[in-house]
Parts: C-alpha cells; structure tokens; sequence
C-alpha cells in the first residue's frame, strides 16, 4: 500500500517536472488568492477603483509572499540536503508545484471555504515535496522536513494580509452600526 | 431639479459601474479557471489512461464543487453589491422608528417568523399558514406575529425582482409552477432550495456573516417599524425561526437588539444552526426539537461550532454563561406529517413556544 502510494507520488513528480511552467504561475497564483477575498475591500465601502487597486497590490504581495516560501525551501535544501544555492533556477522548477492555488478564488465561497482553502494549501505542499524528491532525490520525510519553515512562513504571511483586511472590513461595519445606534 | 438629475445621474452611473465591476470578476474568475484547467488537462489525460472510475468520480465531484462554490460566491456577490450600495441606495437606518412615536402599536411583543429553506416568496405554504394561524390566536393580546419575511433575501423585494437575477428567478418559477413534467418541477423546487441553503452558508460564515445578518436585521426593523413598533412602548422582539430559519434568526439577534434598541430573544423549531453568530448579549434562546429530526440532528454535524469538543465558538461561550431552554417534543420530524406543522404536533409546538413566551417575560420582569 505505502509502495504503491510512493511510486503514484513519484509519477505526479515527474508529471509536476513535465509541466515546467515557471514563476509565471506565481502572479497567476497571487491574482487567484487575491480574488478569493475581493469580499472584504467590498465590505470595507470601496471604490471599483481602489478595489482594483487593492487586487493588484494583494496580488503581488501574495505572489512575493509565495516567492519567500520557495526562497526558503531553496536555503533549507543548501542547509540540510548540501544542494547548490540556486533560488532563481531552484524557483523557476518548483513555482510549477502552487498550480492548486489557481484555484484558491474558489476560497471565497460560502461557508466550505475552510475546507477548500485547507485542501488546496496541502495540495500545494504535498506538490512542493513531491518535486523536491523528483528533483533532488530526497526521500518524502526528509522533503516534508526541508519544505515546513518555507510553509509556515508563506502560510503566516497569507494569513497577516487577509485578516488584516477582515479586520477592517468589521470595523467599517461596527462604525455603520454605531452611527445608526447613536441616531 | 438639477440636484435630483443629478443624483439620479450618479445613482445610474454606480449602478453601470457595478454591473462592470460584477462582469469583470466573473471575467477575471473564468480565466483563472481555464488556466486552472488547462494545467490540470495534461496531469487529468494522463490519468484517464488507467480507465479508473474513481479517479474520474474524483474529476466529477471537483467540477461539482468547482460550480457550488461558483453560485455561492455570486449569492456573496449580490450581498456585497447591496451593502457597497451600487444594486440601489443601502437603506439608512438613522431615521428608523422616528415617525412611530405618535401612531406606536399597542403590542408590546413582537413574534417575527422566519421560515426554514423552502421559502420561495412572501406567502407560507398552506401547512405553514395554518401552524401560524394557530399560534396567533394562542398567543397574548398585546402580542403580534409578523408574518410573511423573506428570511433568505436582504432587500424588501422577493427573488422575482432580484436585481441582476430576476429574469432567471422568475423562469424557474414559471417552469415550477407550469411544466408537466414532475421531475423538472422537482429539479426548479431544489435550486430554489439550494439558493436559500446558500443564504444560510452566508449567514453562517464568520467572514460574511456579520455583513449579510445586518443587512436582514435592518430588513425585519424596517418591517417592525411599519408596524408601529417603537423601542420606548415595545417590550421585546421574539425571532422564531424554523429549520434554517433558525440561522437567520440567530445570525441577525444582536444586530436587531442594537437597531431596535429592545431585547430580544430566539426561539428555534427544529432550528439547523452553526453557532458561530455573536449571542453574547442575548438573553434568551429557546429551542424546540423533535426527538425524530434527522435534519436538525444532521445540522450538529455539518456546524461544529456547536459540538462541545470546541470551547471557544460563540455557541458554546454564550452557553456557558447562559441557560438553554429546550423542549423536547417526542416522535416529532423535520417536516411532513410528523413535522411541527402537521397537524399530529402544531399544538404541541405552539404550547412550547407559548411556555417559552411566559417563562422569558417571568425571568426578565424586576422582582
């Protein structure tokens, strides 16, 4: 059963290494993940026009966030594994592993968003260690290991930005509801 | 007359805007889909190839999951375009129950019903009207139950004049009400309900909740208010909600309490719930449950928020500084003839309602 799991993970490696797509996919992922909490600049009484500002700036910040995790994955490999320091190679290979995360805008729906976003977060590092063993030859545990500070750290990041927006959408609506009580 | 053009000029152009800015996410939103599924195509080709049936089940409940998330992010969207204002102006509440202070009802308590998911429009079904009907001649005198809320959309228009939607509303109802065929009516009855659940998903994200439950408390003042209630003669709002009725009712309490400026209380029937509503300075919240209700005991599962293995939802912290009153109606269901509407158990769920009423006026009065 584990022998078959890890040779269909070790075929999904070589299919991750066939795709090659690069740190293209990166923006594209930022733009998903953006998307996905366009609800809280709505919520927080903006223009179309900063709204779209917003986006973009999110996006690039999500995606420069994303950059920082396979930065990380690429010092972890120098420091455990001995392999070269290559980050603009090392990231060019690996930003193939986030393609779930063009599907993080799906994030935004209703009440199952959690298990989406969950879904997709693992779905992306499982990928991330699935490359690293294809390209490197790391067993699983140790790729596990070698791509967790890049995770948390990506994962944090994320996590600051949209709650720092929720945070303010509440307070726009906690103003609104004040102003009406004080009538 | 310039002003009024004007604003009317300026209301037009948020209104085009906003059907760009609706356009263009959908846009953005599609794109980032076939680029999803472009990159997917040569991983899911390769994976055919085995022939394996489970694998392509697992392609086929992505794709369902893909347009269930879809259809609830654009429920979401008609949500947030009300509240931004852009669909039409967001309702000011600042002038609320003013002109109430001279020609104020002389009830004192105030029964909302709000219906459970097969809400399509402003009228109950017969058995809904007839439970209603019994529970308003049992109830006090100076009491009065609003009827005839649509619980699951936010303006004071049904789903038939739903901005943007309305003329995919009104061609479900159409083929509901007019095809022949039963199994179409069937298909129409469930994305009518399978909007409302939507609704409810909304009410119980603890992202868009807060938004959509204000929006739905200031739609049931507004209604109060247009039926004389005033804070200063009113006594209290009681929110009667029925299966996800019970959400709503429990999503918009606390907003309704700081609108109203009066408490108020829930009482749930056979209520599907998440817990994760802001209840903290809700006193009362009743619940009556039928000992068969698969529904309502499905709903445990599909909210955790109310298991007890997490402590620190908002359900499980206003329980532990507060009493739940619940009351157990045996062999009752979720609905049919074993439901709280039929007529083995609508006097028996109005008798526990009516209980409730006097308990909660007997535990609020001074002394």
């Amino acid at each position: 059963m584990i022998q078959q799991l890890s040779e269909q993970l070790v075929s999904m490696g070589q299919v991750l290494l066939a795709l090659d797509t690069g740190v293209g996919l990166l923006v594209a992922v930022g733009f998903s993940m953006s998307a996905s909490h366009l609800f809280s600049l709505l919520a927080n009484r903006l223009t179309p026009r900063q709204i779209l500002l917003h986006m973009v700036v999110d996006a690039l910040v999500l995606s420069l966030a994303l950059l920082l995790c396979l930065v990380c994955h690429s010092l972890m490999l120098a420091l455990m594994e001995g392999v070269p320091l290559q980050p603009i190679t090392f990231g060019n290979r690996m930003a193939v592993a986030l393609w779930p995360g063009l599907f993080y805008v799906l994030v935004a729906a209703p009440y199952v968003s959690d298990l989406i976003a969950v879904t997709i977060l693992a779905w992306m590092h499982l990928n991330m260690m699935i490359l690293v063993n294809a390209m490197y030859g790391i067993s699983f545990s140790h790729a596990l290991f070698v791509c967790l500070p890049g995770y948390v750290i990506a994962l944090l990041l994320v996590g600051a930005l949209f709650s720092q927006r929720w945070r303010s959408s509440y307070d726009t609506l906690a103003k609104e509801v004040a102003l009406q009580i004080q009538r | 007359m310039t002003r009024s053009n004007a604003v009317v000029h300026g209301h037009r152009h948020s209104i085009r805007l906003g059907a760009r800015v609706l356009i263009g996410v959908l846009v953005l939103v599609g794109i980032l889909m076939l680029i999803g599924v472009g990159v997917v195509r040569r991983d899911a080709a390769s994976l055919l190839q085995s022939g394996s049936l489970l694998e392509l089940l697992g392609v086929s409940g992505g794709a369902i999951v893909v347009v269930l998330a879809l259809v609830g992010v654009y429920s979401v969207m008609v949500d947030f375009v009300f509240w931004e204002g852009w669909m039409q102006s967001f309702p000011d509440a600042s002038g609320l129950f003013v002109g109430n202070e001279e020609k104020q009802s002389s009830h004192r308590h105030f029964l909302v019903y709000l219906d459970g998911i097969h809400q399509s429009e402003e009228n109950h079904p017969p058995r809904v009207q007839e439970f209603l009907n019994c529970l308003e001649s049992e109830i006090d005198n100076d009491s009065l139950l609003v009827k005839g809320i649509e619980a699951y959309t936010i303006t004071n228009v049904g789903l038939r004049a739903a901005s943007y939607s309305r003329w995919f509303w009104q061609w479900l109802f159409s083929l509901q009400e007019h095809h022949p065929s039963g199994f179409v009516q069937f298909i129409c009855a469930f994305c009518i309900q399978a909007n409302n659940v939507i609704k409810v998903g909304i009410s119980s994200d603890r992202r868009y909740g807060p938004v959509m439950n204000y929006e739905l408390a200031l739609k049931i003042a507004r209604r109060l208010e247009a039926l004389g209630f005033h804070p200063s003669h009113a006594s209290r709002v009681v929110l009667v909600g029925y299966s996800g009725g019970a959400e709503m009712a429990i999503g918009t309490a606390e907003m309704l309490q700081k609108l109203c400026c009066s408490s108020v209380q829930v009482i749930s029937i056979c209520g599907v719930f998440s817990g994760n509503a802001a209840l903290e300075s809700i006193q009362d919240v009743a619940m009556v449950v039928g000992s068969k209700d698969p529904v309502a005991a499905f709903g445990r599962l599909a909210y955790p928020g109310r298991l007890s293995l997490l402590p620190l939802t908002n359900w499980n912290r206003w329980q532990r500084t507060h009493s739940l009153h619940r009351y157990l109606i045996d062999r009752m269901s979720h609905n049919g003839s074993s439901g709280p509407f039929s007529v083995a158990f609508r006097q028996q769920v109005v008798a526990a309602i009516c209980r409730e009423l006097e308990r909660s006026l007997v535990s609020s009065s001074p002394g």
